[in-house]
């Protein structure tokens, strides 16, 4: 029983994963991480998602038909 | 080496009942496992090939993502996450419409075509596009086109790749606004997605920032809730408001198209792709499960006469060359070249991912074709064809279509159209062409059967939102993709134009890339022959025309690499599309068959006009005019297109000749730089790549531990 809970728990772990990585929502995981690394100090969540989005917006945005 | 066998039995099988079944019932699970099997027998074995003795890819050597990162658009990502993003990009609106449209002609051709073409074409032009483009940091298709066929081919492409993206974004604004005119149930809903992707704008950028999958949930809830919702508006004051014609729709699409290409992306735009891609994902996975569960029977001929008299309602023209026309996207299609020259080059890890991600993407795409293929031929063709012949022809009345489909020899009583039609709680099906009405009217039927519950308005309503929502996140992107085109060519010329942020230079960009596909929706929705037939054609020549330019490339690239001996890997493809499209181009402009050839089109009605008289289905001579203009406009596209592809063609043949007569010419690939990253190729780690990845692990540790002392 408690195999089957644990392979299930782990299973929505990676898709959780999967689709934070997809939707860009791991982004500011990483750059915590990268910080913490490098000994910075992070910007505010507001401020790193604001700045990635101004990116975001000077790109094409590719959608096919 | 036994599995693979089994699935080539599998395949083998599938093929032989599909092919030599007639007159009886055959299930639908034929074609889903026809198509698995040959799927991964082409991926295994075909895109293998091309990975290793065509392209040579080489892991040794660092992508541009790892050269030249820069957390931006250059940016080593997870081949699994990267395959999400990448098929999102490409997999829209288009393999949902062809293969409904083509069901006129039977399954087999649609089937066939699909399948064959993307596992030798479509899948391959994916594939080398994608590396080529990476081999040389992430140029686009027409920068490419420029810096190695010539100046000429470039600007042709230029030009083409622009028109044929207008046209694209035309037709998908058509096909919305055939579903939803007269439909207060979907522009209700339809309409609630730009406050619920405002909502979700503001949510993600001011209340909490990033919060991507809270946002996305609360998002799809909405939506749902704006689905059930809508089927309560019918029949009240606010629905009677929602009850719009055509040309309210397109005025509306016109007037939203320019709003979201100007307003900032983290506004309406992202936050409605976030939306669509989730919805996306999860129809496809539930289209795919409820056939399995279904098990529905096809109901038409494996090959219908219209394939080869090619008089049939729904577009005129024979199986050759119009299926392959017809079916683009999920087969061949040119416009994914764009997005394999994009971003996507841009943030592979390694080298041999391209097979991955561009051979298995588009294989992807192909069962999203196969699925809507499916959903088109499990309904009555005698339901099929009065939801699809144009309302010249069936008067848009039950009586006209039971009329109408009688004569084509299927029988369904007016009684029967106008309870099809309650069913879903819409007020009628007859002439609701475009493809969108009948697949959401096949899909409906499916998950229903498969799931039961009496659901079939609400499913069908789901559908039609599905598909409204990434023709519209299409739409947003595709004018906005227009006006950095528009910005940056008339930026060579005066500077000040091409600066993105200015804003009267992005107002008028915008302005004039809504307005020319603004411009072409209204002829479509007002043609009095009907707008799908006319137009569908065009959009499909188009969309091969752009592959035949892509083919073009690789072919030349391969040949200047001095591997000519596998120049036929793209050869081969671009001669067939060559060989279709301008087969197409040519009886569209030269036809001396009204329904087929614009031009005899256009004589037709204007020697009628000249004579005083008034030719059905046009009611009078306004319409018999407007007849005269569009078959002219369309007529001069068409050529317009046809002749850009063969120039770019052309410039192309001139340097393989040159190229052969030297044994390769030098190419702008950049120089290789070792790789310092382990990643696996495929989506699955071999038990190798396993054990090399935990190697790399360690190594990294001793380093940081090293580094730590």
């Amino acid at each position: 029983m408690s195999a089957v809970i644990a392979r299930l728990s782990r299973g929505a772990a990676a898709v959780r994963w999967y689709l934070r990585a997809l939707t860009g929502e791991d982004r500011w995981d990483r750059h915590v991480e990268l910080c913490a690394a490098q000994g910075r100090t992070p910007m505010t969540r507001r401020e790193f998602e604001r700045h990635r989005t101004d990116v975001a917006a000077a790109h094409a945005h590719e959608r096919c038909c | 080496m036994l599995v693979w066998s089994a699935v080539a039995v599998v395949g083998a099988v599938c093929w032989s009942v599909l092919a030599l079944s007639r007159g009886e019932s055959v299930s639908a699970l034929w074609i889903l496992f026809a198509a698995l099997s040959s799927y991964a027998i082409g991926y295994r074995f075909y895109s293998r090939f091309i990975a290793r003795r065509v392209l040579q890819v080489d892991d040794h050597r660092a992508t541009p993502a790892e050269r030249l990162e820069n957390g931006r658009d250059f940016e080593v990502t997870d081949r699994r996450v990267l395959f999400g993003h990448h098929f999102a990009a490409i997999a829209g609106a288009g393999p949902l419409v062809g293969p409904v449209l083509a069901a006129q002609m039977g399954y087999l051709p649609g089937t066939v075509w699909i399948i064959v073409g993307v596992l030798l074409a479509g899948a391959v032009q994916d594939m080398v596009v994608l590396f080529f483009s990476m081999r040389r940091n992430g140029q686009s298709l027409g920068q490419m086109i420029r810096a190695e066929i010539g100046v000429v081919g470039g600007i042709a492409a230029l030009i083409a790749v622009f028109a044929i993206m207008i046209l694209i974004l035309a037709v998908l604004a058509l096909i919305v606004v055939n579903a939803l005119a007269e439909s207060p149930w979907g522009v209700f809903s339809i309409a609630l997605t730009i406050p619920i992707a405002l909502f979700m704008g503001v949510y993600l950028r001011v209340l909490r920032p990033g919060r991507v999958l809270e946002a996305s949930l609360i998002g799809v809830v909405l939506l749902l809730a704006a689905i059930i919702g809508g089927g309560m508006v019918d029949g009240t004051p606010l629905g009677d408001a929602l009850t719009l014609d055509k040309t309210t729709l397109v005025l509306a699409l016109v007037v939203y198209g320019f709003v979201a290409s100007v307003l900032p992306v983290w506004l309406l735009l992202t936050p409605r792709d976030y939306l669509s891609t989730f919805m996306k994902i999860g129809v496809i996975v539930l289209l795919a499960v409820s056939l399995v569960i279904a098990m529905p029977v096809l109901r038409n001929d494996a090959v219908s006469s219209f394939a080869l008299a090619g008089n049939g309602p729904v577009f005129a023209g024979s199986l050759f060359p119009f299926v392959f026309i017809t079916i683009a996207c999920g087969a061949l299609s040119g416009f994914h070249a764009l997005i394999s020259s994009g971003t996507t080059p841009k943030m592979l890890a390694k080298e041999s991912q391209v097979r991955v991600i561009g051979y298995g993407g588009m294989l992807m795409e192909s069962f999203v074709a196969i699925s809507a293929l499916i959903a088109a031929c499990v309904l009555d063709p005698a339901l099929y064809f009065s939801i699809n012949a144009p309302a010249g022809a069936t008067g848009a009345t039950v009586e006209g279509a039971s009329t109408f489909v009688a004569n084509l020899g299927f029988s369904i009583s007016p009684a029967e159209l106008q309870a099809a039609a309650d069913t879903i709680e819409e007020a009628t099906l007859v002439s609701r062409t475009g493809g969108a009405p009948t697949l959401a009217y096949g899909i409906s039927e499916i998950f229903e059967t498969a799931f039961g519950g009496g659901l079939q308005a609400f499913w069908y309503h789901f559908a039609i939102m599905f598909e409204a929502l990434f023709i519209l996140t299409a739409v947003d992107a595709g004018t906005r993709v227009g006006r950095f085109m528009l910005q940056d060519t008339v930026g060579n010329v005066w500077k000040k134009f091409g600066d993105l942020t200015w804003w009267p230079a992005s107002w008028i960009a915008s302005a004039v890339v809504v307005g020319a596909w603004g411009g072409i929706l209204y002829i479509g929705v007002t043609d009095p022959l009907g707008g799908i037939n006319q137009l569908f054609p065009l959009f499909g020549i188009a969309n091969q025309l752009l592959a035949a330019i892509a083919l073009t490339l690789c072919t030349v690239l391969l040949v200047k690499h001095g591997k000519l001996r596998h120049a036929w890997v793209t050869g081969v493809p671009l001669v067939w599309v060559l060989v279709v499209t301008m087969t197409a181009s040519f009886q569209k402009v030269f036809s001396a068959d009204p329904a087929v050839g614009y031009f005899a089109q256009r004589a037709r009605y204007a020697d009628a006009l000249d004579r005083g008289e008034v030719l059905a289905p046009a009611v009078d001579a306004s319409a018999m005019q407007q007849v005269v203009t569009n078959s002219t406009v369309n007529g001069v596209l068409q050529s317009v297109f046809a002749l850009l592809t063969l120039v770019v063609v052309a410039n192309g043949v001139l340097v393989v000749v040159r190229a052969v007569r030297a044994g390769g010419l030098p190419t702008t690939e950049a120089p290789a730089e070792p790789s310092r990253i382990v990643e696996p190729a495929g989506l699955f780690p071999t038990a190798e790549e396993r054990a090399l990845l935990a190697a790399e692990r360690d190594r990294l540790d001793r380093e940081k531990a090293g580094s730590s002392r």
